[in-house]
């Protein structure tokens, strides 16, 4: 699905999150149902911006929620103490 | 509502009855156009629409099993802020209701939710008792399971309002008032339409706004051409955009902020009476 490689280059800021939220943190819409489609719609090779404006994240706030996360779960789920 | 004025005995002026017309609508917005009204009475229908409607939301979360990669509390919080489909007419507010705040049918609806890995644990999976309270996003992806984890809890949603906390919220209005353009230099104006890329419109000696919702552009245009045109904005008219956050419709939004605004005045009104 999403290049685990090429996330990783871009966790510049060095914060980790898990999976992505559930609203915006700014204006409260409900943003997490669109991740999947997002990725799934870019890896056929369909433009970032293009796939964002047809799913309805008109403001930045919900924009910068997808742009600056990266979904952590998978790997921090291996060292889960049971 | 009619656009007739009529003479209001005390005061002064004229009274003239609000006007709305919808501008344009989908499933979970609604832009309209205020007429004769004023940037009060709109901010306190937005207060109220954020803070005093309530709807439904996930408030207690009860855990018989979390092998996620997730504390208790982080899926709490993400479920709480799951958008859930509010049936207004068949559940109370808790305080409100007869059984006095300790939840029965009337206040609270239990989901249960069982789960074993490798998966994704998606809104959609929860099992709600009421058909017609569920989430509205089904795809929404509360955790991830892998191989030999499992999750199972059993979950109480409630009526609440926005005062209390941010997942009752249901919904965002925004408003910005009707620009009106004088036209000072009929040249320049022609170029700054020509920019505008159809947003304004000229029929030679009027400038108008061809879409309300692209006010914001129009008007940072209008600064790069100081020249051209001079602007006033309306003080009676504005363009409203009211978003739901899928809890419940666009129009209930409103007519509820309404309905929740009348209450309140006829509270006030009630404790005014008994002053002495």
């Amino acid at each position: 699905m999403i290049q685990r490689q090429e996330q990783r280059g871009r966790n510049r800021t060095g914060e980790e999150k898990m999976l992505v939220p559930i609203r915006c943190f700014s204006c409260g819409k409900p943003i997490a149902h669109l991740w999947e489609e997002l990725h799934a719609r870019m890896a056929k090779g369909e433009d970032r911006q293009k796939v964002m404006d047809s799913l309805g994240l008109d403001r930045y706030c919900c924009r910068a929620q997808f742009l600056g996360h990266i979904d952590m779960i998978e790997d921090i789920a291996k060292f889960k103490k049971n | 509502m009619t656009g007739q004025s009529k003479k209001v005995e005390r005061g002064e002026g004229e009274y003239k009855m609000a006007e709305v017309k919808s501008l344009k609508q989908d499933k979970l917005r609604g832009i309209f156009l205020f007429e004769n009204t004023d940037h009060t009475y709109l901010n306190t229908l937005r207060r109220i629409i954020t803070n005093r409607v309530p709807v439904m939301a996930i408030d207690e979360v009860k855990f018989m099993e979390n092998g996620s990669a997730m504390y208790d509390e982080q899926i709490a919080l993400r479920l709480g802020l799951v958008s859930l489909t509010t049936d207004l007419e068949s559940y109370f507010v808790r305080d409100k209701c007869k059984c006095k705040g300790e939840g029965c049918a009337r206040c609270t609806l239990d989901l249960t939710l069982n789960k074993a890995g490798p998966c994704t644990v998606y809104a959609s999976d929860l099992k709600s008792k009421d058909p017609a309270v569920k989430p509205m996003f089904p795809n929404t992806p509360i955790t991830k399971l892998l191989e030999g984890q499992t999750l199972k809890f059993e979950a109480k949603a409630i009526l609440g309002t926005g005062k209390v906390h941010a997942k009752f919220v249901p919904g965002l209005m925004f408003y910005t008032s009707v620009p009106k353009f004088k036209v000072k230099d009929a040249k320049e104006a022609k170029k700054l339409v020509e920019e505008s890329n159809k947003v304004l419109e000229s029929d030679g000696k009027k400038l108008a706004l061809s879409d309300y919702s692209k006010t914001d552009f129009a008007l940072s245009l209008v600064e790069d051409h100081p020249d051209a045109v001079e602007v006033e904005m309306s003080s009676t008219d504005y363009v409203v955009t009211i978003e739901s956050w899928g809890q419940l419709s666009v129009k209930e939004l409103m007519s509820r902020a309404i309905e929740v605004l009348d209450e309140e005045l006829d509270e006030l009104e009630a404790e005014i009476k008994d002053l002495k």
